[in-house]
């Protein structure tokens, strides 16, 4: 039993006992050896003090809470026979939700550990994106073992770690976890600078990126960096740097393995839920670390559309023109009425980028994990967004020659215009949700590019 | 004349330093009690040793400095109280002073979050049915036992019990969840 367990069962105790002499003696000796402990034991008295405070100060009297608690008794008789139909309803949808992840507590009594993370639900978001359902919370020691879900947890310093498939990982801190197998994707702010990824291998510790580490049955561990840097350290304490585009293995006799380019397809649906996007289906990659170029002949994604992110938690300076995400189907003759979004408006933005060396047409659905407040499909639309909206480090069209520029650079080539061009827009009811086709033709045998900039609600 | 108008004053002065005293007092008494009590862990006791620090803190404001913190003032005198009741309790543990000390810097450290802690609790309560915040006031209410309220409202002890710890651990999860979105681990 840890300290920290110790702790928790002492202070659990009834008050008489808790204040006992041996058991006083029990917590300050805990208390002199570790300071984890000092912390808990600190916030706990704190919150018995701060409940004292907040309950004793309006208190009129014995008897009035006696008189409340018969009446209480009374109403809530009364209440039984309905209570027990909304029980067996409330049980229904509560089972199902819980069986969507199994959650092994590993010290379930243990209820002073330290929350350090929640779930951020992929499922049953209402409207605005929020969880229809109670959000799980994270404990230290907690062990999470997952079949086929999608899960996505934030942690509380930062980090976000999301997989899908088969998982076992334990949670050891706001800074820690240990994979004991399976692969997951952390994404790391730099406010949690030197997350570690524990594996039986060894430890991977972030430099303020996003990376995926993939741990097989034999303890073997892959580590692949999409962007930033993390070293890599095996349990010989050996250790190296693994820099964006890099990929190192480490097996459990702590023998690293030769650099490789990352394969950041082992980790494509975690890296779209790291990134805000719930469900994808379709020929889609996403960029953590997009091409620098972003024009015609580089057919960088060729047969498959690439997504990125721009800017997150970015607010408009003043007000922008964007196509609405009216529910219905869309094409360059019929496109969505124009709206404006108002100045301080708080996006994410995302870039969809598709251009092939060949004619081809690519389909893609996605829902996002928040409300689009919109679309900007042309290709004026888009240029006059590039400076503000757009990545400072990426050359998109207009910043090329013009020989070097696509014919048409646009999503449905000119919305409402009436020129066909075979790209449809589908937004769906519920807001976060749409399908993208794609048309890719040779204009005069130059290559087509369909780029569009989506507007998604974003957190302040 | 003279000495009518020093009395006035003095009367004046003294009136008005009473004043900020008790608003003063009225505002830190909270977290000195609980300061206390992460010291002595007995309630007893930290009420006994909250009212002697305001006694002497009222003793003692002449000498208190405006410019400064009056709630880390008066955990200075609680610290001191601590120590001297426990060179004076034979019955009692005493606490070491290197652990005063490690626990009266992790309060500093955590005064934040603390903080932040106590507004959670407030809300959370605020969102409990007035069944269940009755309930939880029976734990500190020391002249109201279990037994009491079991044989007046005709609900077993055990039954009081463990609604007890239910409330609490819904409790506990509601604040925790609000500190986490504030940030705070």
């Amino acid at each position: 039993m840890t300290d920290l367990e110790s702790l928790h069962r002492l202070l659990s105790l009834e008050r008489e006992e808790r204040e006992s002499p041996e058991v006083v003696a029990s917590i300050r000796e805990i208390l002199s050896r570790d300071n984890e402990a000092c912390r808990a034991y600190v916030r706990w008295t704190y919150f018995e003090a701060s409940l004292s405070w907040h309950l004793t100060g309006d208190l009129d009297g014995h008897q009035e809470v006696l008189r409340h608690l018969k009446t209480e008794r009374r109403r809530q008789q009364r209440l039984l026979v309905w209570g027990l139909t909304s029980i067996a309803t409330v049980l229904t949808i509560m089972t199902g939700y819980l069986t969507t992840v199994v959650i092994r507590k590993s010290v379930p009594e243990l209820q002073i550990a330290p929350m350090i993370g929640w779930y951020l639900p992929q499922e049953n978001l209402d409207q605005h994106g929020r969880p229809t359902q109670p959000v799980a919370l994270l404990r230290t020691g907690d062990r999470l073992q997952t079949r086929g879900e999608h899960v996505v947890i934030q942690m509380s310093q930062g980090a976000t770690i999301a997989w899908s498939g088969l998982v076992d990982l334990e949670l050891r801190s706001p800074q820690e976890v240990f994979l004991h197998g399976g692969n997951i994707c952390v994404k790391v702010p730099a406010r949690a600078l030197g997350f570690r990824v524990m594996s039986p291998a060894g430890t991977t510790t972030d430099f303020g990126t996003q990376f995926g580490v993939s741990v097989g049955y034999d303890g073997t561990t892959e580590v692949h960096v999409m962007q930033g840097k993390v070293e890599l350290k095996s349990m010989t304490q050996e250790s190296c740097p693994i820099i964006a585009g890099g990929a190192r293995t480490l097996d459990v006799q702590g023998k690293l393995g030769p650099q490789r380019v990352a394969n950041e397809s082992l980790f494509s649906e975690p890296l779209l839920m790291l990134n805000g996007v719930t469900h994808v289906r379709g020929d889609v990659r996403f960029w953590p670390q997009p091409p620098r170029n972003l024009t015609v002949y580089t057919a960088i994604t060729d047969k498959s559309i690439g997504m990125f992110i721009e800017q997150e938690k970015y607010v408009l300076p003043e007000p922008l023109s964007v196509y609405a995400p009216q529910a219905g189907s869309f094409h360059s003759g019929a496109s969505p009425k124009l709206i404006e979004l108002p100045a301080g408006t708080i996006c994410r933005s995302y870039f969809v980028h598709a251009d092939s060396s060949e004619p081809v047409n690519l389909h893609v659905e996605f829902t996002f994990d928040r409300p689009i407040l919109g679309f900007l499909l042309s290709e004026s639309q888009l240029n006059a967004t590039d400076r503000t909206i757009g990545r400072s480090d990426l050359n998109y069209p207009i910043h090329f020659p013009v020989e070097q520029q696509p014919q048409y650079r646009a999503f449905m080539v000119s919305p409402g215009a009436g020129s066909g061009s075979g790209d449809r827009l589908a937004i769906l009811p519920d807001g976060r949700s749409l399908r993208l086709d794609l048309a890719l033709p040779m204009n005069n045998g130059r290559p087509d590019v369909d780029q569009l900039r989506i507007l998604v609600a974003d957190e302040s | 004349m003279a000495t009518d108008d020093h009395h006035v004053d003095n009367t004046t002065l003294r009136a008005d330093g009473q004043r900020e005293f008790v608003r003063l007092w009225t505002a830190a008494s909270r977290r000195v009690h609980s300061y206390i009590l992460t010291l002595v862990l007995n309630w007893t006791d930290a009420e006994d040793l909250l009212q002697d620090v305001g006694v002497t803190a009222w003793e003692k404001f002449g000498e208190f400095d405006a410019r400064k913190d009056f709630v880390a003032w008066a955990c200075g005198i609680a610290r001191n109280k601590v120590l001297t009741f426990n060179q004076q309790s034979v019955r009692r543990l005493v606490i070491s002073s290197e652990l005063v000390e490690q626990l009266t810097d992790a309060v500093r450290l955590e005064s934040a979050a603390l903080e932040q802690q106590h507004e959670a609790l407030q809300d959370c309560l605020s969102r409990l049915n007035e069944m269940d915040r009755q309930l939880l006031r029976l734990r500190y209410t020391p002249d109201l036992s279990v037994k009491v309220v079991s044989a007046e409202t005709g609900r077993s002890v055990d039954a009081i019990y463990k609604s007890l710890q239910r409330i609490y651990a819904r409790l506990n999860e509601c604040v925790s969840r609000k500190l986490l979105l504030k940030g705070t681990p």
